[in-house]
């Protein structure tokens, strides 16, 4: 009889799943750019959506395959790193494209999805190997300036587009944070009344054996209740979540970096030029050094 | 079925005051111009809500 083989094990061109996302990709791309189908900007989101869509559906659906299989690769070995890579580029030059002079909507809506991708890619790496986030968040900081500055431009409307998305980050960050504390208060309070009433339990009753089973049942009880393992299992739900909110913070600053850095050039002011490249330069220095520390 | 009705009322009105919350909020943090030590503050808040947030569920299984 021959071994099972397990979902990780096949790399992955040699998986149905790959070639069906290469196939949405390279159609999303071809409906977005308008070389097939209606050029008008329906068309364009509605490919824009698809893509990111697809992609977020392979990120999770290897990630879960790998950690199955216990997968410890490096994040930017695997290929839902350059596969999410491949996407928000694809939906940076559409967003060139999808974005008319002036329009907001469209232009959130862009960056919106071009963070989808990275962002599932980020959470979802998180699940196989923690130290892994990192690089998540870099492709995440690589990728969002990228598509904020190709549908905001060098101007004005590039803050205007940072605010739009950080106040969108600063509601889901509370909304989650409503949904999880309350889920995670529950499961205390769950906790709290196991103990309690373990610890109420009457062992003076019966015979000296019974007594004593009853005293080790007791302990156990009170010790399962104090570990309280479902709010550890909600506490690294809210971890994880509170993880890519942060990310999605982080992305806003290094967007202002190269916002600052468009404006400087388009003002051709050199001094501030040089500052904003030093920014730049120091900000990459940490990031480099935080991977070294965490041996990715 | 009455039940059923009435669970589904209490996620519409609970889900429904929430995304009546994000959407203030999402509206409240658009006005004026941000920068980047307002984006600094909320990555220390969301970092310190956690902690809180974590350590008062703690106390409350000890409590």
């Amino acid at each position: 009889m021959s071994e099972p083989v397990i979902a990780g094990d096949r790399p992955f061109y040699k998986r149905t799943e790959f070639y069906l996302l290469l196939l949405a990709l390279i159609g999303g791309g071809l409906l977005g750019s308008g070389v097939i189908g209606p050029d008008t900007l329906a068309t364009k989101l509605i490919a824009m959506v698809l893509e990111a869509l697809a992609v977020l559906g392979y990120t999770i659906g290897r990630t879960l395959a790998k950690a199955g299989a216990g997968s410890d690769k490096p994040g930017y070995l695997t290929s839902e790193f350059w596969l999410t890579l491949l996407s928000a580029g694809l939906m940076t030059l559409q967003g060139i494209q999808v974005v008319p002079a002036g329009g907001a909507l469209e232009g959130l809506l862009a960056a919106l999805l071009g963070v989808l991708p990275p962002m599932g890619y980020q959470v979802a790496r998180g699940k196989v190997k923690a130290a892994s986030g990192v690089l998540g968040l870099l492709v995440l900081v690589l990728v969002l300036p990228l598509t904020i500055g190709a549908c905001a431009g060098w101007q004005s409307q590039s803050h205007d587009r940072l605010n739009d998305l950080h106040a969108a980050l600063r509601a889901a960050s509370g909304a989650g944070e409503t949904v999880l504390r309350q889920v995670c208060d529950e499961e205390a309070t769950r906790c709290r009344d196991a103990r309690r009433s373990a610890e109420a339990a009457d062992c003076t009753a019966g015979a000296a054996a019974e007594q004593d089973l009853c005293k080790t049942t007791r302990l156990a009880a009170i010790a399962k209740a104090t570990t309280c393992d479902p709010l550890r299992a909600c506490h690294k739900k809210r971890q994880e979540f509170d993880t890519a909110m942060v990310g999605g913070q982080l992305l806003v600053l290094d967007a202002f970096t190269l916002v600052n850095l468009g404006d400087a050039a388009a003002a051709k002011d050199l001094e501030a030029i040089l500052t904003e490249v030093r920014k730049v330069l120091k900000a990459a220095s940490v990031t480099i050094r935080n991977l070294k520390l965490r041996g990715v | 079925m009455e039940a059923l009705l009435e669970k589904l009322l209490s996620l519409v009105f609970k889900y429904g005051l929430l995304a009546f919350d994000a959407l203030k909020t999402f509206l409240a943090a658009r006005t004026g111009k941000l920068t980047e030590a307002e984006v600094e503050a909320e990555i220390e808040r969301i970092q310190r809500q956690e902690s809180e947030d974590i350590a008062a569920d703690w106390q409350k299984v000890n409590s």
